[in-house]
C-alpha cells in the first residue's frame, strides 16, 4: 500500500463523528482537511497526513471512516470464527477478506484495515459521550488488530465533558495511556503530551516524535512572533499615521469642519483596512488563513473582523463606555486628536522631530512644516483606537493560541478591557513613532529606514511579553 | 518565469497532490506583491539561484513554494516587467545622463582651472589643489564613515528617492499616449517600492551610495582628464610655481614625492632641476625660458596626478563598492516573517495532504439478516418503548405517560439488542407503534439504524415514532446549524428505513404541562398533537405587551436596572398567568444562591443560544438576548433577586457576554447616570434593549413547549432588523403592535397547518 516503511504510521478511529477529521485538522494545522459534520459518515475516504518538522516528513496519519456499527460487526467477526485457535489479527485478515468488507462493513473495513498496518491507533472519543457498551465493542475490534491503542479524548475542554468517567472505563479495559486533546479548543501541551504518549507506545519512532514536539514548540514561538510583529507594525503604522486636512482659502468654519470630518472619514476607512489586513496576517502566522478571506472564519462584513472598529459597540465592547462619554459620546469623535494649528501637540513634537531629525525624514517633514505654517491641519489617530486596535489584536491572538484548527465556528473578538493593554514602554516607542509621519505605512509603503525597524522590532517585544503574561493568566 | 495558473503546487516531489489547494488565490495587497516580486527579480525569474542561497535548510521549500505563488499571481508578469525596466533600462538610462553631466563638470573644471591670467604662466600646485583637493578631502570624509558610520550610511533613504526619480524620468520619457494608465499606478509603486527594497534597503544603502558616489567621481575625472587632455594639446601653457612664506625646500620636497609614482609608470615629469628653474619670480619676472620638454614634463605631472590621485582611487573604490554592493543584493533574503507576506506564506507552507484513492464505497443495502421467524398473523395493538444509548432522563424512566406501555427498557448493547428482538417476537401482541426515544447527541449511523431496524422487524409494521431527547444538553455544546442538521440526520434515516414514522424533538430533562401533553399523545397515539391553545397563546402575549407598554410609558429618561427587571417580572407572572410555564434551562432558584456568576453566565448564553442564526450574529441581538437571559433569570428567582443583584458587579467583573447586558446592569454612579441621561441616543438605546428583552421573554415564554425550531422561527420572524432605539416614549407602543401582528400571523399559520 505505501512503501515509506520506515516513517512512523498513525491511524486514527474511532466511532463516527468522534472527531478523527478533526484531530487530524488541528495536528496538520489545515483546516481544509477532509470534511467534519455532525453528519454520520462523513468521511468515508482513507486521508494521509504527512507530519513534518524541518521539511521532511516524520509521520504519516491516517484518517478513516468512522466505525457506524461495531456491535453487527463484532457479530458478524464472531462468526466468522471457526477455530477455537483463531487470534484476533487472523480473524480480522479473514473479515477483510469477505464481501461484507467492500459492502456493508465498507467503512469499518477500510479503518481496521489501517489499523492493521500502522504503528500505531489513535482510537478518538467525544469525552462528552457517555461511555457506552459499544465504546468496549469497537475497543475489541481494535484490540483484535493486534496494534498498540492510545485512547485520545476529544472535547476534554467543553463543559459536558466526562473525562474522568472516560479516563475510568479505559481503564478497566486495560488502556492506562489515555491522552486528552481537545480538537477544538487547542492546547499545544496536551499536543505535546500526545506525542509523547505515542512516543511511549511506539518505542522505535521516539526520535522522529522528539523532532516533532521540537518543531512543534519552534513553530509556535515562532507564530507568536510574526503575529506580534504585525500587531507592533499596526500599531506604529497607525501611530506615525497623519492625515492632512485640505488647505483652504475659505476661512468659513462650516467649510473647515466638513473638510477636518472628510479627512477624518478618509484616515478611518484607511485604518479599518489595515487591521482588517493585520488580522489577515494574524490569522495566517497562526496557520489559518488559506490566503482566501472566506476561510479565516472570521464574523466578517466586507473583510472587517465582527463589530466595526469605529462603531459605539467596539467601545463599548472594551468596557471604556464612560471614558468615551466624558470624552463627548461617539468613539469616532473622541478617537482623533485634532492638532489644531498653532503650537498644538502635533506642532510641538514636530519640532522635536525636526530638531533631532535625521537626513531621511527631514524631506517630509518639511512639507509638514510647510503646511502648518499656511494653516493646515493634520489628523492623528488618537490614542483610544491605538489602544482599541492593540485590545481587538491581542484578543484575536489569545482565541487564535487556543483554537483548534478543527474549528468550524467563526472568530468573534470582543477585548474585555483596555486597561493595562499599553505598558510604558509600548506607550513610549508609539510616542517616538508619532513624530515621524514617513514611518506609516497606513495606506502605503512605509519608508522601511532601520529606525522604523528597530522601532517595530521594539513594539513587538512588548507585544509578545503581553502576549505571555495574558497566556498564562487564561491558563 | 515558472508556474502558471493552471499549475497545480506539488507538495514534495511525489506525484501525489494536494487536493482542494490547486487554487492559488489572488494576493490583494500591493505591499506584499511587491516584496513578492522583489523576489522574483531577485532571481530573474530562476528558483534554483534562491533556493542554492538560502543557507538553513529549513526555509527551503517555503522558498521554492513562495516563488510559485508568487509567480502565479495575475499582476506578476506585468510587475516583473515594470521591475526589470526600472532596474535597467531606467536606471540605466539615469545614470548615463547623471554621468554624462557630471563629466562635462569635469571638463568645465579642467579649462576654468587652466585660465591663465594674463599670460602668466599656470600654478601647478594651485591647479592640482583645485581639481583634487576637494574630492581627496570628501574621500577621506566617505572613507571615514564607511568605516565608522556604517549604520549612518544605511539610514540614508537614497533608494526612496532614486526609485522614485527613475519612474518619474520614466514616465516622463514615455509618450504620454504610452504612458501607465491610472489603474497600473498601484503596481508601479508596488514595483518601485520592492526595487527600493531590494537594491537599497538596510546594509544595502551603503554600498550602494558609495558606488554611485565613486562612479559619479570617476566620471567627472575622466571628463577632468579628457578636458585637460584636449586643451593642453591645441594651447601652449607654462608651468610654474610659488610661494610667499613656504620653503623652496619643501615645495620642491613635495613635487618629487608627487611625481616619483606618475615617473614611474612613464608618465613624463619634472626634473628637480627643470622644477626648481620652474619657480616664479614676480618681480623680477626672470621666468626660465621654458622649454617644449619642460613644459611636456609639467603637463605630464599634472595628468598623471589626476590620473593617480583623482581617478585610479575612485575607479578601485568604485569597484569595490559595486561588488559589495552586488553581493549584499545576492544575499538578500525576503522576510518571510514580514507581516506583509502574510497571506503568501500561508499559501507556501509545507502542507502534506495525500489522499489514498480507494474504490469508492458502496451504497448501503438493507442488510435483511436472519428474520425472525414471527407469526406474521399476529394481532397488533397497544404502544412500546424503548431508549437506545439513551442516559436516563431527568423524568426517570419510563417516561411519564398516561396510557398503559409496554416498556422494553433502553438498548445499548449487543446483549440488549437481541434481549429486545427476542421480547417482542415471543409477545402476543405485536405493538402497533414503537415509540424510540433516543439522545440528540447520538448521531443517527448505521449501527442505530440497524437496531432500529431490527426491533421494527420484529412488530407487525408497527409505526415508527422516534423522539429525541437531550435538546437542552445538545444545543450546549453546540449550536442551532448543528442540532438543524442532527434532527435532519435522524428524520432522513427513519425516512431510509422505509416504514411510517415521524421524528419528535422533546426534551424529557424539561417537561412542560404543553410538552407532557405532547408525550402522551405520541406514545397513546391519538394522532397530531392538537394546538387549541394557541389561541390562548396570544391572549398571553397581549397581555404581556400591554405591560411592556404601560411600564415604558414611565420612563421619561433611561430606566434603572430595577426598572427594567420589575418589567421582566410583571412580564413573566402575566405569561405564566396565562399559560403556565417557564423557559427551560435557566438556573433555578437554588444555584442562583449558590453561585450567581455562573447562573447569570448560564442564563445568557442559554437564551442567546436560543436566538436565530440572524440575530445571534448580532452583536446587539447577542446583547439584547444575554440582558434577557439574566433578567429572567432574576425574575423566575423571585424574592430572591436583591441578593443576587448584589453579586451582579462581581459577574460583570468576571466577563459579561457583552457590553449590552453591560452597561444595562452596571449600578451606575451619579455621573454615569448624568452622562446616561443627558445624552438621548444612550436614553434611546437603553430604553430600546429593554423593550425589546422584555417582548422577546414574552415570546418565548409563550411559545414554551411548541420545539425549539418553531420558537426560533417565531423569533426570527417577529424581531425584524438591528434592534430598535426609541428616542420618545410614543414609539414603543406602535413597535409593539407591530411585533403582536407578526406574532398573530405566525400563530394563525401554525394553526392551518
Amino acid at each position: 500500500m505505501n512503501s515509506h516503511n520506515d516513517m512512523l504510521q498513525v491511524a486514527v478511529v474511532g466511532h463516527t463523528n468522534a472527531g478523527k477529521t478533526s484531530l487530524m485538522r488541528t495536528l496538520a494545522r489545515d483546516q481544509s482537511f477532509g470534511a467534519v459534520s455532525p453528519s454520520p459518515a462523513t468521511t468515508t475516504e482513507v486521508a494521509s497526513v504527512k507530519l513534518q518538522a524541518g521539511g521532511e516528513e516524520l509521520a504519516d496519519f491516517r484518517d478513516t471512516p468512522g466505525l457506524e456499527d461495531p456491535i453487527g460487526l463484532l457479530e458478524f467477526i464472531d462468526d466468522l470464527r471457526t477455530d477455537r485457535r483463531d487470534d484476533g489479527p487472523s480473524l480480522i485478515e479473514r473479515f477483510l477478506g469477505t464481501p461484507e468488507a467492500g459492502g456493508i462493513f465498507a467503512g469499518e473495513a477500510k479503518a481496521l484495515r489501517q489499523a492493521r498496518i500502522a504503528d500505531i491507533v489513535l482510537y478518538v472519543v467525544d469525552a462528552r459521550d457517555r461511555v457506552l457498551p459499544r465504546h468496549s465493542d469497537e475497543l475489541e475490534l481494535l484490540a483484535r488488530c493486534g496494534r498498540p491503542v492510545l485512547p485520545v479524548m476529544n472535547f476534554i475542554a467543553d463543559e459536558s465533558t466526562r473525562g474522568e468517567a472516560w479516563r475510568d472505563a479505559l481503564a478497566r479495559l486495560g488502556l492506562h495511556a489515555t491522552t486528552g486533546f481537545d480538537t477544538v479548543v487547542f492546547d499545544a501541551e496536551d499536543e505535546q503530551r500526545l506525542f509523547e504518549a505515542m512516543s511511549v507506545l511506539v518505542n522505535e519512532h521516539r526520535p522522529a516524535l522528539t523532532r516533532l514536539i521540537k518543531d512543534r514548540i519552534r513553530r509556535r514561538g515562532r507564530s507568536i512572533e510574526r503575529a506580534s510583529r504585525a500587531v507592533a507594525e499596526l500599531l506604529v503604522d497607525a501611530a506615525s499615521h497623519v492625515e492632512p486636512v485640505e488647505a483652504s482659502s475659505s476661512e468659513s468654519d462650516s467649510t473647515r469642519g466638513a473638510e477636518v470630518l472628510r479627512a477624518e472619514s478618509t484616515m478611518q476607512q484607511l485604518l479599518r483596512e489595515h487591521e482588517a489586513m493585520t488580522h489577515q496576517a494574524i490569522f495566517a502566522a497562526f496557520e489559518f488563513a488559506d490566503g482566501d478571506p472566506s476561510k479565516l472564519m472570521l464574523e466578517c462584513t466586507d473583510g472587517r473582523l465582527g463589530i466595526d472598529l469605529f462603531s459605539r459597540e467596539a467601545v463599548r465592547q472594551a468596557g471604556i463606555s464612560a471614558m468615551a462619554g466624558a470624552a463627548g459620546g461617539a468613539a469616532s469623535g473622541a478617537a482623533i486628536d485634532l492638532a489644531v494649528g498653532g503650537m498644538s501637540l502635533g506642532a510641538a513634537s514636530l519640532l522635536g522631530a525636526i530638531v533631532g531629525g535625521t537626513l531621511g525624514t527631514t524631506a517630509s517633514q518639511s512639507r509638514r512644516l510647510v503646511r502648518k505654517v499656511r494653516g493646515a491641519n493634520d489628523l492623528h489617530v488618537g490614542d483610544v483606537v491605538l489602544q482599541l486596535l492593540l485590545a481587538r489584536s491581542l484578543d484575536l491572538i489569545l482565541s487564535l493560541m487556543r483554537r483548534g484548527h478543527a474549528h468550524v465556528e467563526s472568530v468573534s473578538i470582543a477585548p474585555r478591557t483596555l486597561d493595562g493593554v499599553f505598558t510604558r514602554e509600548i506607550l513610549q516607542l508609539l510616542k517616538r513613532a508619532r513624530s515621524h509621519p514617513s514611518w506609516s505605512g497606513v495606506g502605503r509603503s512605509p519608508n522601511q529606514g532601520s529606525d522604523r525597524q528597530r522601532s517595530v522590532d521594539r513594539v513587538t517585544r512588548c507585544v509578545e511579553k503581553r502576549i505571555e503574561t495574558l497566556a498564562r493568566g487564561t491558563d | 518565469m515558472p508556474g502558471t495558473d493552471e499549475t497545480p503546487i506539488a507538495i514534495d516531489g511525489s506525484d501525489e497532490q494536494r487536493t482542494g489547494h490547486q487554487h492559488v488565490p489572488r494576493l490583494k495587497p500591493a505591499g506584499l506583491l511587491s516584496l513578492a516580486m522583489a523576489n522574483l527579480i531577485q532571481n530573474g525569474g530562476s528558483r534554483s539561484a534562491l533556493v542554492e542561497h538560502v543557507p538553513d535548510p529549513d526555509p527551503r521549500p517555503i522558498m521554492a513554494r513562495l516563488d510559485e505563488v508568487a509567480s502565479a499571481q495575475p499582476e506578476s508578469r506585468s510587475l516583473a516587467r515594470i521591475m526589470r525596466s526600472i532596474r535597467h533600462w531606467e536606471t540605466g538610462l539615469l545614470v548615463f545622463l547623471t554621468l554624462m553631466i557630471i563629466s562635462a563638470l569635469g571638463a568645465i573644471t579642467a579649462a576654468g582651472s587652466l585660465d591663465p591670467e594674463g599670460g602668466r604662466p599656470v600654478n601647478l600646485f594651485w591647479i592640482l589643489g583645485g581639481v583634487l583637493g576637494g574630492q581627496t578631502l570628501l574621500l577621506l570624509l566617505w572613507i571615514v564613515l564607511a568605516l565608522f558610520g556604517g549604520r549612518l550610511l544605511n539610514r540614508l533613504t537614497l533608494g526612496g528617492l532614486l526609485a522614485g526619480s527613475t519612474r518619474f524620468v520614466a514616465q516622463q520619457l514615455t509618450p504620454r499616449k504610452d504612458r501607465a494608465p491610472e489603474s497600473r499606478h498601484r503596481e508601479l509603486d508596488a514595483a518601485s517600492a520592492a526595487v527600493t527594497h531590494v537594491d537599497f534597503g538596510g546594509a544595502r544603502a551603503r554600498w550602494a551610495l558609495g558606488a554611485l558616489t565613486h562612479l559619479s567621481w570617476t566620471t567627472f575625472n575622466i571628463g577632468l582628464l579628457i578636458g585637460l587632455v584636449v586643451i593642453l594639446s591645441i594651447r601652449q601653457f607654462d608651468f610654474g610655481w610659488e610661494t610667499t612664506i613656504g620653503s623652496p625646500a619643501s615645495f620642491e620636497c613635495a613635487a618629487e614625492v608627487l611625481s616619483w609614482t606618475p615617473g614611474r609608470l612613464g608618465f613624463d615629469v619634472p626634473t628637480p632641476k627643470e622644477f626648481t628653474s620652474a619657480r616664479i619670480d614676480a618681480l623680477q619676472d626672470t621666468r626660465p625660458a621654458a622649454g617644449d620638454e619642460t613644459r611636456r614634463a609639467f603637463s605630464g605631472l599634472l595628468i598623471g596626478s589626476i590620473v593617480l590621485y583623482g581617478l585610479l582611487p575612485r575607479m578601485l573604490l568604485f569597484l569595490i563598492c559595486a561588488g559589495l554592493w552586488r553581493r549584499a543584493r545576492g544575499r538578500w533574503r525576503p522576510d518571510i516573517d514580514a507581516p506583509s507576506f502574510a497571506p503568501l506564506r500561508s499559501l507556501a507552507e509545507p502542507r502534506a495532504v495525500a489522499v489514498e484513492s480507494m474504490p469508492p464505497i458502496d451504497a448501503e443495502h438493507a442488510d435483511d439478516e436472519d428474520a425472525d421467524l414471527i407469526d406474521p398473523e399476529r394481532s397488533a395493538r397497544g404502544s412500546t418503548i424503548v431508549g437506545i444509548e439513551l442516559e436516563p432522563p431527568a423524568c426517570g424512566w419510563p417516561p411519564p405517560c398516561d396510557a398503559t406501555v409496554t416498556d422494553l427498557g433502553v438498548l445499548a448493547s449487543r446483549e440488549d439488542r437481541a434481549a429486545i428482538t427476542r421480547r417482542l417476537a415471543i409477545a402476543e401482541h405485536a405493538p402497533s407503534r414503537l415509540v424510540v426515544f433516543a439522545d440528540l447527541s447520538t448521531t443517527p449511523d448505521r449501527g442505530v439504524a440497524r437496531s432500529i431496524r431490527r426491533i421494527h422487524d420484529v412488530t407487525n409494521d408497527a409505526r415508527l415514532r422516534v423522539v429525541l431527547t437531550g435538546g437542552e444538553r445538545f444545543r450546549n455544546r453546540s449550536d442551532a446549524r448543528v442540532l438543524e442538521r442532527r434532527i435532519s440526520d435522524w428524520v432522513n434515516m427513519v425516512e431510509d428505513l422505509g416504514v411510517e414514522g415521524s421524528v419528535t424533538e422533546l426534551d424529557l430533562d424539561h417537561l412542560t404541562a404543553e410538552s407532557r401533553a405532547r408525550l402522551n399523545e405520541l406514545i397513546a397515539g391519538k394522532g397530531r398533537p392538537e394546538l387549541p391553545r394557541d389561541r390562548g397563546l396570544l391572549g398571553a402575549i397581549d397581555t404581556a405587551f400591554a405591560e411592556i407598554a404601560a411600564h415604558a410609558r414611565k420612563w421619561p429618561d433611561a430606566p434603572a436596572a430595577q426598572d427594567i427587571l420589575a418589567l421582566h417580572k410583571a412580564v413573566a407572572r402575566c405569561v405564566e398567568a396565562e399559560a403556565g410555564v417557564e423557559i427551560p434551562g435557566l438556573p433555578d432558584a437554588r444555584s442562583l444562591i449558590e453561585d450567581p456568576v455562573r447562573s447569570f453566565q448560564s442564563a445568557a448564553d442559554r437564551i442567546t443560544s436560543t436566538l436565530p442564526d440572524r440575530l445571534r450574529s448580532s452583536a446587539k441581538w447577542t446583547a439584547v438576548g444575554g440582558t434577557l437571559g439574566v433578567l429572567a433569570c432574576l425574575a423566575s428567582a423571585g424574592t430572591l433577586a436583591p441578593a443576587a443583584l448584589a453579586v451582579l458587579p462581581t459577574w460583570l467583573a468576571s466577563g459579561a457576554i457583552s457590553g449590552g447586558v453591560l452597561s444595562l446592569m452596571k449600578p451606575r454612579d451619579a455621573e454615569d447616570e448624568r452622562a446616561a441621561h443627558g445624552d438621548p441616543e444612550e436614553v434611546a438605546r437603553i430604553r430600546g434593549e429593554a423593550v425589546t428583552s422584555a417582548a422577546m421573554m414574552a415570546v418565548m415564554l409563550a411559545l414554551q413547549g411548541r420545539g425549539e425550531r418553531f420558537i426560533q422561527e417565531a423569533i426570527d420572524r417577529t424581531f425584524q432588523g438591528e434592534p430598535p432605539e426609541f428616542d420618545s416614549v410614543e414609539q414603543i407602543g406602535p413597535c409593539l403592535g407591530a411585533w403582536r401582528q407578526e406574532m398573530a400571523g405566525i400563530i394563525e399559520e401554525r394553526a392551518l397547518q
